[in-house]
């Protein structure tokens, strides 16, 4: 099949259009042709000329000749990684992941030999996850160097990788991670079999994995983690969940993803009980200030006044005394005016970032309250909301949290508290209707779990927390106490 | 697609039916925070203040606020109240909203001839609140009462609401009032209605302008004064001071008080009561009422020459204090029972929670008479606790 080497470099120059990156190089080792085929911008020239070419130097070089020149070159070559391989395809596999090909005339099997080029940035500090206290590494771009990052933090033959390969055109390393004995396998089949399913043009991003797998239409609330870091990762994968690798992604996914894990951090494993009981209820706060304050303010104000105590109620009054637009406008104009500054804040450069917060500022905060368009406790309002929805780390949840935001607002508009109180029921079953890879969205919380409530807004201190939950894993037990 | 936004649709229009019921912004709604009610000055129909907040902003010039005043006093005639509460349109721009009320004042001519028309009124409107405080403006028109520009808290309806509140808790002269309880007493047969009660001291014509708060002696005030008591819906008369705080004694209204008595036989001496509580005793059978009161006390001013640290003098005191409870409250029951022929206390609603037979019996033989028949036991079980910082007399 492969005896014909000058048939296989014109098809590949045919195929490739001539690409002048993939260098042919032709050579006669003990009087038989061959080819050194690399692709340039994948492959380190160091590499190629240190091993290959002086090895086959040496070769040509020796005194005793052989029949079997494949052998031959094998067994010689200084380099580690050679595999021998037989057919086209492979050829253009290789190639394409930075191999270099060696085609040796009336031989039935070809070699490739990794010359990789190291072209990964390295390891730096999480850009998304900060955290006060515990490990600074982040994920990178490349698939290896985040499997060594967590290998790193795992050592056992427990820790199994079901490699699998997306993309037509990115032919995509995609690996998926679990711990074998505490995974529960049904999950981890479901995550695979959700992936082989996977037919598309290319995966640029675990994100575009992440939205294939979890049904991007049926809910807007995250029902997968994503994270830059690998303590992450490695706890979740000890407590029984499945991680998945994509290449060229800083990102990992986690699954599941339920609403009690987006109010966790890392510093939740390190830092005490009681602590981080206190962080958690801050954020559940949070979370429902996100949601209802705007909607609450806008329902008290416009239908509901006599639930305000008087003396508030004149302050509110005299603040909204002259503001034109109804109290509903009022805060969809000063929602959407933060959601453009923060949007902006986001893909400005940081160079220009003070001259708009010195915008955002004046003109949202103090000059819109002098000219009387916004009352001044619609910009409390507001403000409070906007730092409310910022302590979580899943962006997708800060964004979902804007959708029922509105929702609830215009609740409120339309029908004062009992609007709110009906987008709220929508929402709670909205959410308890949603699962995540067969998992209830709500869980601990409902269905009930007790083990997992220990580590929910009350975090019990560490000892006590001895059992992985149920609904993740079979082997229960995570920590015995020594005698 | 098609089929979610065939089951949106329905859901987006019927919110979209509702049509906002009972919308208003804060900018359309008068904040109304009290109601005054008088006769007409033809004496058909009423004569309604309200008392609307000035909710307007003050100017961004700091010098220009100040200017405005808190409140806006709008008055209108009608034949009933609520054509007279809903003509005040005519004046003001915006309409009245009455949820936050927290003050009634009735005019002392309104109560003598009957509150019947403004319990039903309040009662059967379901705009209002139920936990507003209702006073009798003594012998002043209600506007004049609600027109008093009063320092330290310059909303007028505030500044009475407060000072009922704080007088009852650390005097206990006034009674707090909410429009339930006056309701509640109404409908109650067997008890009758007791109102607190204020009236205009000093220039009313001055106290309205703006100078009344800029200056450190006020032309005009706001005052408490004793309660006004009531016959089934009338208006009978004031109680004194002392009397007022006898009743609050006898219904455990009072927290906190003073009690002021001779402790030689030229010096007095001031103790304060605190957790004072009373206790009612029905003995029906013995046409006897026994009236337990026990506080603790702390002396707060004597002008005696007394040893405080002898357990003596401190019996003596003690005692002089129970002396004085006892004999001022037993006197004024009876005076007041005597004088204004009204069970104000609730002694008839007693004795027939204690023995409704009984009760039925003695009503029947003594009819409106029947307290009048009864003795009252009054015990007082004061103990003194703090004697203040010195224990002697300070002399040189």
């Amino acid at each position: 099949m492969l005896e014909n080497i000058e048939q296989i470099v014109n098809r590949l120059k045919n195929e490739t259009n001539d690409l002048t990156d993939i260098i042919y190089r032709k050579k006669t080792i003990q009087k038989k042709n061959i080819y050194i085929i690399y692709n340039e911008p994948l492959t380190s020239s160091d590499k190629i000329s240190d091993f290959i070419v002086r090895s086959l130097n040496h070769i040509e070089q020796e005194k005793i000749k052989t029949a079997h020149i494949l052998e031959r070159i094998e067994n010689n070559i200084s380099n580690f990684k050679v595999k021998r391989i037989q057919n086209y395809n492979q050829i253009c596999f290789y190639l394409h992941r930075g191999f270099t090909i060696i085609l040796i005339e009336d031989e039935k099997e070809a070699l490739a030999l990794e010359t990789k080029a190291n072209i990964a940035r390295g390891i730096s500090q999480p850009q998304t996850e900060n955290t006060v206290r515990g490990a600074k590494d982040a994920f990178v771009e490349d698939y290896q160097v985040n499997l060594g990052l967590i290998k790193k933090r795992i050592k056992t033959n427990d820790l199994w990788i079901e490699g699998l390969t997306i993309g037509k055109y990115t032919a995509t390393q995609v690996g998926v991670l679990s711990i074998h004995g505490i995974v529960k396998e049904d999950l981890v089949n479901q995550v695979i079999t959700q992936l082989k399913q996977i037919d598309i043009d290319g995966i640029i991003d675990s994100g575009v994995i992440k939205n294939l797998i979890e049904k991007e239409t049926k809910s807007i609330f995250p029902t997968i983690i994503t994270t830059e870091r690998p303590d992450i990762v490695s706890k979740a994968l000890l407590n029984g969940k499945v991680a998945i690798v994509v290449d060229n992604s800083p990102y990992i996914l986690i699954v599941p993803g339920l609403l009690n894990d987006y109010f966790k951090t890392m510093e939740d494993v390190y830092g005490k009980g009681m602590n981080i009981t206190f962080t958690r209820i801050i954020k559940f706060l949070a979370f429902i200030i996100a949601l209802f304050t705007p909607a609450v303010y806008i329902a008290l104000i416009t239908y509901n006044q006599e639930m305000i105590p008087t003396d508030l109620l004149a302050d509110f009054a005299t603040q909204r005394d002259g503001v034109p637009f109804p109290a509903f406008f009022e805060g969809v104009i000063m929602i959407i005016s933060f959601e453009i500054l923060r949007e902006s804040d986001l893909r400005v450069p940081s160079f220009s970032g003070s001259a708009l917060s010195i915008v955002g500022a004046l003109i949202l905060g103090d000059a819109a309250v002098s000219a009387g368009i916004v009352s001044p406790i619609m910009i409390i309002v507001i403000a409070i909301t906007a730092i409310s929805s910022l302590p979580f780390t899943e962006y997708e949840l800060e964004n979902a949290l804007r959708w029922y935001r509105l929702l609830f607002m215009l609740g409120g508009a339309f029908l004062g508290i009992v609007g709110v109180l009906a987008m709220t029921i929508f929402f709670i079953i909205r959410l308890s209707h949603l699962e995540s890879f067969g998992k209830p969205y709500l869980m601990p919380f409902t269905p009930t779990d007790i083990d997992s409530l220990k580590n929910s807004i009350v975090k019990f201190p560490l000892k006590s927390l001895n059992k992985r939950p149920n609904y993740l894993s079979n082997n229960r037990t995570m920590q015995r106490r020594k005698k | 697609m098609m089929k979610k936004v065939k089951w949106v649709l329905p859901w987006l229009f019927l919110l979209l039916c509702t049509g906002c019921y009972n919308y208003r912004e804060l900018n359309q709604i008068a904040l109304t925070s009290a109601i005054g009610i008088d006769k007409a000055d033809d004496g058909e129909g009423y004569t309604v203040t309200v008392q609307v907040l000035n909710t307007q902003k003050q100017g961004s010039d700091s010098n220009y606020s100040g200017s405005q005043p808190k409140f806006i006093l709008y008055e209108q005639t009608g034949p009933t109240l609520q054509h007279a509460l809903r003509t005040i349109i005519l004046e003001s721009p915006r309409r009245l909203y009455v949820n936050h009320i927290n003050l009634l004042v009735i005019s002392e001519t309104v109560a003598k001839d009957g509150i019947k028309e403004i319990l039903d009124f309040f009662a059967r409107n379901t705009e209002f609140r139920k936990d507003f405080l209702v006073v009798i403006s003594r012998e002043a028109s209600t506007e004049d009462v609600m027109q008093i520009l009063t320092p330290l808290e310059t909303l007028n309806s505030k500044n009475i609401h407060d000072s009922i509140m704080a007088d009852a808790k650390f005097y206990g002269m006034a009674t707090k009032v909410t429009f339930e309880d006056l309701l509640n007493t109404y409908l109650n047969q067997r008890t009758n209605i007791v109102l607190p009660s204020v009236e205009v001291v000093g220039n009313t014509k001055k106290g309205e302008g703006e100078d009344n708060i800029k200056q450190s002696v006020p032309d005009a005030t706001v005052k408490l004064t004793p309660l006004a008591i009531f016959s089934g819906e009338k208006m009978m008369d004031y109680l004194t001071e002392e009397e007022s705080r006898i009743y609050n004694y006898v219904q455990n209204n009072i927290q906190n008080t003073i009690v002021t008595t001779d402790c030689s036989e030229n010096g007095k001496f001031t103790a304060e009561l605190i957790s004072t509580k009373t206790k009612l005793k029905p003995d029906i059978e013995n046409k006897k009422i026994s009236i337990q009161v026990k506080a603790t006390a702390s002396i707060k001013e004597i002008n005696c020459n007394m040893n405080l640290l002898s357990p003596d003098s401190i019996q003596l005191l003690e005692n002089k204090i129970n002396t004085e409870i006892e004999e001022t409250i037993e006197k004024d029951i009876i005076k007041i029972i005597q004088t204004y022929k009204t069970d104000i206390f609730g002694f008839e609603e007693l004795l027939y929670k204690s023995n409704p037979n009984t009760y039925k019996q003695l009503k029947e033989k003594y009819g409106e008479e029947l307290i009048e028949n009864f003795k009252f036991e009054v015990s007082s079980k004061v103990k003194l606790q703090t004697k203040g910082n010195i224990v002697k007399e300070i002399t040189r």
